[in-house]
């Protein structure tokens, strides 16, 4: 990474950013050319403001942060070796904290029951306003209590904000803690518990710069979630055996293939392949269809009577080798069976199913440009009684042209397409025809179909990398990009769409799955942070850093991100975030499987 | 990337528990789901039929699928629902089902395609919380009628067609799924690497990688080795032992030692003591074999890295033991990363550049290929110029020239 040259707080500044990414591009061009796509490219500004080193530049408050960060580290080191090791607390706890320490009640003696039971949640109502009194090791002994004789214990903490005081070397930091143990009290059933947590933690200068101590820690939250047994279980082996195919192909990841196929024609394993659960022989039993990378077949698992499944790509005659995207089991020419559609490459392969779960490719679907298809939506856009289909796009694949600008409002990726059914005249591209052409040069990763406004069609939101969301309102057949009117642009790096009634108030809610980077929020709130290029850049990249959006909708064409409060901004980088009612009480649960890139190199903890 | 970093890597996936006033509560770890994968797509199903959503994850890491049951234990009712369209999409995508029960109203839309990348089951799924009895449902098929039902018994499936008056009934399932979580596999210490398209070596590349005994119309093999390198001794000497057999098969050996100057004395008596009598023991008396002791030049190494580097889209993954199958007609067939069987490696000797259109079955795993690809020679070409290898960059500019020639 050539991030020397980079002066760190330019980082994310926009002209600075376009150089850096350039220069990247050319100093390692000819290895990497067709590797450099926009999720690289974000990948490297995420790196860039991680990683920097701020004493290469005036940034005092990362310099600080790096420090809490650690010293907040080895506080729960200190804290663990006590709870399994039987360590003694005072002697191991006492180093991080200045001598006249104090700290709130960590875990309130009065918490509201919020859920009753598996989980079991119990959770402050308002912060902690008093002034704080208890001695440290007081309130960590509180603190830890719950967690007697923990297996599997792991303390993690996050810092996502630093604030300078008046004096140097004295701060604040706002500190996500999180704690999860087994605890088993003699009971058959595991049990677990989780402690979720936001402590303003101020720090004054210890007896070495690198080591600051804590004064005080002011509770913000707390939660405390217990369960008694498994919500749930991995069973992966149970439903595919893992016999030598799976330990050959599906054990292994990206990180593992990249470097070891051919990668002509493709990037690297960046994991963008897609899923699609659907009856595909019609026994009534889901089965589920896997895209996968270059050079590695897609699987059909066709689920058996007893819960297994038997891997069936080659007998159903699509074990496709080219790096396959979104995928779709539905049923496109309405004879009543699952068709599938794969995105590959810059083609919708639509293969018919013969009705016992045996494809043939019937028609290929192009549209545009060149640009490889990622998430795939069918729905009737036009009520016509069959399914049309929208295909997202993200890159543009010349080489070296994917580089979205600005980064925070890109506007330069390749179209999205709508494809109408026809029937048997096949599919028509009606992109312009339809009005879906308007703000539609974005970096599109999902798009997911529903009517919001409930009036009888169904409408389009498109989560956008790198800016801007769209929110298409269809008026019989047309559409209307009414984003901002709405309330929904929700400028940031979408990912996923999920829509969802989450407060069964009859109408549906919408769920957006971003990147949550505490570095980036560090940073971009800093009022020095992109003071020249004004409050409304400075806000637009702070709103990047952010996290998901839960869109509540308020029924009259208006919606209102209730994200902040609601509690669920930290998924990180989100993906494919999903609504489920996990616990069938009808109140839609959110679950957000994320990261981007684990590789063999472990300096990214 | 390329170097071999992370970035926002192993994050621990998220849960968050709907606390019914519009705020969650997260319970990652508590609910089991807080893997450290590289997450993507998720895909919700009650895959099992026993009245709880279960998950299909789909991972960038390995396992590159999990499959997570779900052991709901509240109590809670629900009745999940398949719909068929008739004058509407026969998957009644779209269709929008109101059910009242317990003085709630619950609604949801049928799709396809939501999340990133994943398209969850059609069996539309309502946990009902604590209410025992629905009173009603009411059914929106997509652009057509809307249907109102007596609610049928909880905690069961049904299937609805358009326009019928009533549910139809499917059969409960009484099955479990085990606990086995996906198992941990160790990775492959060897690869194999087919190239989807041969790769075209220059004439002076060739001649600098000649076998001992120089002959054009044999395929060989390049292969790469270091005297402190354990594996690439016995990977040589297990060659040594079939000296024989890759003259019967008409495979020629280029053996070409990595070592450092200074270590050319070392490495050749090491080769001459422990590897050679091999060769000569199992060849035929009389009978020449291609074992021979000689090094590489640094610009001939550095010019295989750049052409392996690009194949793999990966600079500096050359390993050892390298070896490289090279056809008769001078083109790269395989990279082998790391050690290769005698036998593997006469199988692919007798397979691939044998016929000169082979498009399928390149790949590790069998399958087909949907498109055709080129390789970019043009990206080799600069790669190799920024390198200072003038010469082989002109060959691969040539390639190109000639392709877009050949296009136009």
């Amino acid at each position: 990474m050539r991030d020397t040259t980079l002066r760190y707080t330019d980082i994310l500044s926009l002209g600075i950013l376009s150089l850096c990414i350039l220069s990247l591009c050319v100093l390692c061009s000819a290895t990497t050319a067709f590797a450099q796509s926009a999720a690289d490219r974000r990948a490297q500004i995420d790196e860039l403001m991680e990683k920097s080193n701020p004493k290469a530049d005036d940034w005092q408050t990362e310099i600080d942060h790096s420090h809490a960060k650690h010293q907040m580290k080895d506080l729960g080191k200190a804290l663990a070796k006590h709870l399994e090791k039987g360590a003694d607390l005072s002697q191991g706890v006492t180093p991080f904290f200045a001598a006249d320490a104090k700290l709130h009640r960590l875990r309130p003696k009065v918490l509201d029951i919020a859920h009753e039971a598996n989980p079991g949640v119990r959770r402050t109502s308002v912060p902690d306003a008093s002034r704080p009194t208890q001695p440290p090791i007081i309130a960590l002994k509180e603190l830890i209590a719950p967690l007697n004789k923990p297996r599997n214990l792991r303390f993690a903490f996050k810092i996502t904000s630093v604030h300078p005081g008046e004096t140097e070397g004295y701060y604040d930091t706002s500190v996500l803690y999180q704690v999860y143990a087994n605890v088993n009290d003699g009971g058959s059933s595991p049990s677990g518990i989780q402690q979720n947590a936001t402590w303003l933690v101020s720090w004054r200068p210890g007896h070495d710069p690198d080591h600051p101590l804590i004064q005080s820690i002011r509770l913000q939250r707390f939660e405390e979630i217990t369960t008694a047994g498994a919500l749930f279980t991995d069973c992966t082996a149970s439903v595919i055996p893992p016999d030598e195919t799976w330990k050959a192909q599906m054990a292994l990841g990206g990180e593992y293939w990249y470097g070891r196929v051919d990668a002509v024609g493709e990037l690297n394993f960046l994991g963008h392949e897609g899923v699609a659960v659907g009856d595909v022989n019609n026994d009534d039993l889901d089965d589920v269809y896997v895209a996968a990378g270059n050079g590695l077949p897609n699987r059909l698992y066709i689920q058996q009577p007893d819960g297994s499944t038997r891997d069936t790509a080659y007998d159903a005659g699509m074990p496709w080798l080219d790096p396959t995207k979104g995928v779709l089991l539905v049923d496109i020419d309405n004879d009543d069976d699952q068709d599938l559609l794969l995105a590959m490459g810059p083609t919708i392969v639509y293969c018919q199913n013969d009705g016992k779960g045996v494809f043939t490719p019937f028609r290929k679907l192009r549209a545009g440009t060149d640009a490889a298809f990622y998430s795939l939506s069918a729905a009737d856009y036009d009520n016509d009684g069959d399914l049309d289909i929208y295909g997202c796009r993200y890159v543009k694949q010349q080489y070296g042209l994917s580089i979205p600008m600005p980064f925070h409002d890109a506007n330069n990726g390749p179209p999205n397409h709508l494809l109408r059914n026809d029937g048997a005249a096949g599919f028509k591209d009606v992109t312009r025809e339809v009005g879906l052409h308007v703000n539609n040069s974005r970096f599109s990763l999902a798009a997911s179909w529903s009517d919001f406004d409930n009036d009888g069609d169904l409408d389009l939101y498109v989560a956008n990398d790198f800016g801007r969301n769209n929110l298409y309102r269809n008026d019989g057949g047309t559409f209307v990009d009414i984003a901002p009117e709405a309330g929904v642009e929700d400028q940031a790096a979408g990912m996923g769409v999920a829509w969802s009634d989450i407060d069964l108030d009859g109408d549906l809610d919408l769920h957006v799955a971003n990147m949550f980077s505490s570095a980036g929020q560090r940073i971009a709130y800093q009022t020095r942070f992109k003071a020249s290029a004004g409050e409304g850049i400075r806000k637009e990249l702070q709103h990047h850093t952010l996290g998901n959006a839960l869109f509540r909708n308020n029924d009259d064409g208006t919606f209102e991100d209730i994200g902040e409060v609601a509690g669920i901004r930290m998924g990180r980088w989100s993906w494919g975030a999903k609504t489920i009612d996990i616990n069938n009480d009808a109140y839609d649960d959110i679950i957000a499987p994320n990261g981007f890139l684990t590789n063999a190199r472990k300096d990214d903890l | 990337m390329n170097t071999g970093a992370s970035w926002s890597g192993r994050e621990r996936h998220c849960a968050f528990l709907n606390l019914q006033d519009n705020t969650f509560v997260d319970i990652s770890a508590v609910a089991q789901l807080d893997f450290l994968d590289d997450g993507r797509a998720l895909a919700v199903t009650d895959w099992d039929g026993d009245g709880d959503l279960d998950l299909w994850l789909r991972n960038r890491t390995g396992p590159q699928l999990r499959f997570m049951r779900n052991d709901d234990a509240s109590g809670h009712h629900w009745v999940a629902l398949k719909l068929r369209g008739k004058t509407c999409n026969h998957d009644a995508i779209g269709a929008r089902v109101e059910i009242f029960a317990g003085g709630k109203r619950l609604v949801r839309e049928l799709r396809a395609g939501d999340g990133y990348m994943a398209q969850s089951s059609k069996w539309m799924h309502f946990g009902l919380g604590t209410a025992d009895r629905i009173d009603k449902i009411v059914v929106r098929w997509p652009g057509a009628e809307t249907q109102t039902l007596d609610g049928p018994e909880v905690d069961r499936r049904y299937k609805l067609t358009q326009g019928a008056s009533e549910f139809a009934t499917v059969a409960p399932r009484n099955i479990t799924i085990k606990a086995a979580p996906a198992p941990d596999v160790k990775t492959p210490s060897a690869t194999r690497v087919v190239l989807r398209v041969p790769l075209p070596l220059s004439s002076s590349l060739l001649e600098k990688l000649q076998p001992a005994a120089p002959s054009d119309d044999r395929p060989r093999l390049i292969n790469l080795w270091a005297h402190w390198c354990a594996p690439c001794v016995a990977e040589l000497t297990e060659f040594a032992k079939h000296a024989g057999q890759f003259n019967a098969a008409n495979l020629s050996l280029v053996l070409r030692s990595v070592d450092k100057p200074e270590d050319h004395t070392a490495a050749r008596r090491l080769f001459k003591s422990k590897i050679l009598p091999f060769a000569t023991k199992d060849a035929s008396p009389g009978e020449a074999t291609d074992f021979a002791f000689e090094t590489i030049d640094k610009a001939t190494l550095d010019v295989l890295d750049a052409l392996i580097g690009h194949v793999l889209n990966k600079p500096g993954k050359m390993a050892l033991p390298t070896s490289l199958l090279v056809d008769k007609n001078g083109q790269i067939q395989i990279i082998y990363l790391g050690p290769v069987s005698t036998k593997q490696l006469l199988a692919d000797a007798a397979t691939y550049g044998q016929h000169p259109e082979q498009h399928h079955d390149r790949s590790p795993f069998p399958g087909r290929w949907y498109y055709g690809m080129k390789r970019n020679f043009r990206g080799l070409a600069k790669d190799l110029l920024d390198r200072g290898h003038r010469k082989e960059a002109q060959h691969f500019a040539r390639l190109w020239k000639q392709r877009q020639k050949r296009t136009r």
